[in-house]
């Protein structure tokens, strides 16, 4: 089973990605599920959401404490949260919306997700929406579900043309999230 | 039958669209309004005609509810917390009347202070209102027993209300494989609707009129009957909803053993937090501890044989609860113990996910492994890891 | 439907006499007189026993049930009813 636990703000559609990684698995014919913890939500307040991937029923619902991977949503998350990082194994990995290279203690993938979304006009009030663009990324790095079955998903999620800028910011995070390397 | 990757919210508003209820009296709340808001959506769709009674309380949203069903409409709606408490009364009115009507209930702690998330208080406080109560444990159970709730209302041995409760968030928010069954199958195991009785103004008469003493309590004995004979009606159509609806389900018992047989401790709890405990009993039992686990799917009928049955031998067992019956521990807790005292030499109750606190495997691994080595206290307060220890301060002493 | 034989129901279906012969427990009766009496039917519509019975132009009172409650008198407009005691 993989876990992953995604890490945002209010407003950027954290829940959205989560539960668009479970419906995607579920069209690749994987189990899945996805929720997030519900507080009182407002824009700009901290948010996380879990999902968990398996190949047989999955059984477990409390939230994930021990994540496969983090999936950091908002860059400012890593300098201010002390939330991100709890749990995490020697074998964790990082996929991150981060425009520099990133330095920690686990395998950490990078992508400038900001400015994805910026060019692809993907902005909704003035925020890039970065979190499907994160997703593109995340099913890289995770090897599934496959583009295809996350392209679809994002089709059944939503419409028109925010359907296809989705689709079409998912393939280039997609080939463009790189490994950052720790330098000895 | 269509594998779907859908929250326990969704897949309820989905049996609720396969079952062809007529009416349904809403009022919303959280964790439960996404039920509601799902079936106004299909509504608007013109994927149902389901009449959508929108109301100015959940006190009314029970009595439209009611109203539709004494008319001979299927019926339904769904609450929470406050609003369960607040439509207390109309509960009580509908089991009295013997309508069949079904209800679900995304669990909510009960304020004060306020708090949305999960706990089963507001559910287990309505034990006594002569309802059928299950209580699922994932989404794909909410929507099997949603189903499955309509038949065991209209059976001619039940004709009582049956409420279906689900952890509110836990399970009502989250996504995940549901296998949705498709219209035939559903037509298949769901007959017409049938009741005891229906008002019609072309023949008319009086529900609920004063009864004297005696027959008052010929009708309370009447609901005891029902309730205890309903045991047999619900083993009989899960049966059958295997057969007919999801051939994945196992609903051929009201209750659920977890490598129970050949235990020598037990744990008994109902809702979601079984998935965890599941986890938590394997990782013992890899660990050479026989452990085994009691899942309440219905409170009411309390089945006292298969309990009785499932907990007879053991050397202990551990009940808990996700609610609180204060003084006493949990209502589940008093239940159990009333109920094998004679046949278990110790059982003990846990306290424990109020409020929303998360309890995972981890967690319950710990917990089941102070069980085994002996609980000395009744009762206790288990806050999981990370919570040293409680501090209860009045508001003077806080500076 | 036939019904299982510990089902029972808070139902009740208007019927003469559920409670026995009322009319028993009369002490004043109300006789209508028809010289006064114009046919309006207010005691018809008010009679909370429904033992105002509707009789040619005008009405007469079922004396088997009627319980003597004087709500006709009280409405009659021509007072037409008198309310005479049984003793």
């Amino acid at each position: 089973m993989l876990e992953i636990r995604f890490h945002g703000r209010g407003g950027q559609g954290v829940v959205t990605a989560s539960n668009l990684l479970a419906e995607a698995c579920g069209l690749d014919n994987l189990y899945s599920s996805a929720f997030p913890i519900y507080g009182a939500e407002r824009r700009g307040a901290e948010i996380e959401a879990y999902c968990r991937i398996s190949d047989s029923p999955i059984r477990v619902t409390s939230p994930v404490e021990e994540p496969d991977y983090v999936v950091v949503i908002d860059p400012s998350l890593l300098r201010i949260s002390k939330a991100v990082f709890r749990g995490m194994k020697t074998t964790s990995k990082v996929v991150a919306n981060y425009s520099g290279e990133l330095q920690l203690k686990w395998r950490t993938f990078t992508i400038n997700a900001n400015k994805i979304a910026t060019e692809l006009g993907l902005v909704k009030s003035g925020w890039p929406m970065v979190n499907v663009v994160m997703l593109g990324a995340l099913v890289r790095v995770m090897g599934i579900p496959s583009l295809e079955a996350l392209k679809r998903a994002i089709e059944e999620e939503f419409e028109g043309r925010v359907a296809e800028l989705n689709a079409k910011a998912v393939e280039v995070a997609y080939k463009e999230v790189k490994e950052n390397y720790v330098l000895a | 039958m269509m594998r779907k990757v859908i929250s326990g919210n969704q897949a309820v508003a989905l049996a609720v669209k396969l079952a062809n209820v007529g009416v349904t009296g809403i009022y919303p709340i959280t964790p439960q309004t996404t039920i509601i808001e799902e079936l106004a959506e299909m509504r608007a769709r013109g994927e149902i005609s389901t009449e959508i009674v929108r109301v100015e309380s959940e006190h009314s949203a029970m009595a439209a509810t009611l109203g539709a069903a004494l008319a001979g409409i299927r019926a339904f709606t769904a609450t929470a917390s406050q609003g369960l408490l607040y439509m207390h009364e109309m509960v009580w009115w509908t089991a009295g009347s013997r309508t069949p009507v079904v209800m679900v209930v995304g669990t909510r702690a009960v304020g004060p202070p306020w708090n949305i998330w999960n706990e089963h208080t507001d559910f287990t406080s309505e034990r006594d209102s002569g309802w059928i109560m299950a209580f699922a444990s994932n989404p794909q159970e909410a929507l099997d027993l949603t189903l499955q709730a309509f038949r065991i209302s209209e059976d001619e041995r039940v004709f009582l209300p049956m409420m279906v409760g689900m952890d509110g968030f836990i399970l009502s928010h989250t996504k995940t494989n549901v296998l949705v069954p498709g219209g035939e199958e559903v037509e298949e195991f769901l007959p017409p609707r049938r009741q005891p009785y229906v008002v019609d103004p072309e023949e008319p008469l009086g529900m609920g009129n004063l009864f004297p003493p005696i027959e008052y309590m010929k009708l309370r004995n009447s609901i005891d009957l029902a309730l205890r004979n309903s045991e047999d009606a619900i083993r009989e159509i899960g049966r059958d909803y295997v057969r007919k609806v999801n051939p994945m389900g196992d609903y051929s018992s009201l209750n659920v053993k977890y490598k129970l047989d050949d235990a020598d401790y037990a744990v008994v709890l109902m809702g979601a937090w079984a998935g965890d405990a599941m986890e938590a009993i394997d990782k013992l039992r890899e660990e050479g501890v026989k452990i085994g686990m009691l899942r309440i799917r219905y409170l009411r009928p309390w089945s006292e044989r298969e309990i009785r049955n499932a907990l007879d031998g053991k050397k202990a067992v551990l009940v808990l609860d996700r609610s609180t019956s204060f003084g006493r521990g949990g209502p589940l807790y008093v239940e159990v113990k009333s109920t094998v005292a004679d046949v278990v030499p110790s059982v003990k109750g846990v306290v424990s996910g109020i409020g929303g606190v998360a309890v995972n495997k981890v967690d319950l691994y710990n917990l089941f492994k102070k069980f085994v080595s002996g609980i000395r206290e009744d009762v206790i307060w288990y806050y999981p890891e990370g919570v040293e220890k409680v501090e209860l301060r009045t508001p003077r002493d806080i500076e | 439907m036939s019904l299982l034989e510990y089902q029972y129901f808070p139902v009740t279906r208007p019927g003469k006499g559920a409670g026995g012969k009322t009319g028993l427990w009369r002490v004043y009766r109300p006789v209508v007189n028809y010289q006064k009496c114009v046919g309006c039917r207010a005691c018809f519509m008010f009679c909370p026993e429904n033992t105002i019975l509707l009789w040619q132009d005008k009405v007469r009172v079922d004396y088997d049930y009627c319980k003597g409650c004087g709500v006709c008198a009280n409405v009659c407009p021509v007072k037409a009813i008198e309310m005479v005691s049984e003793q």
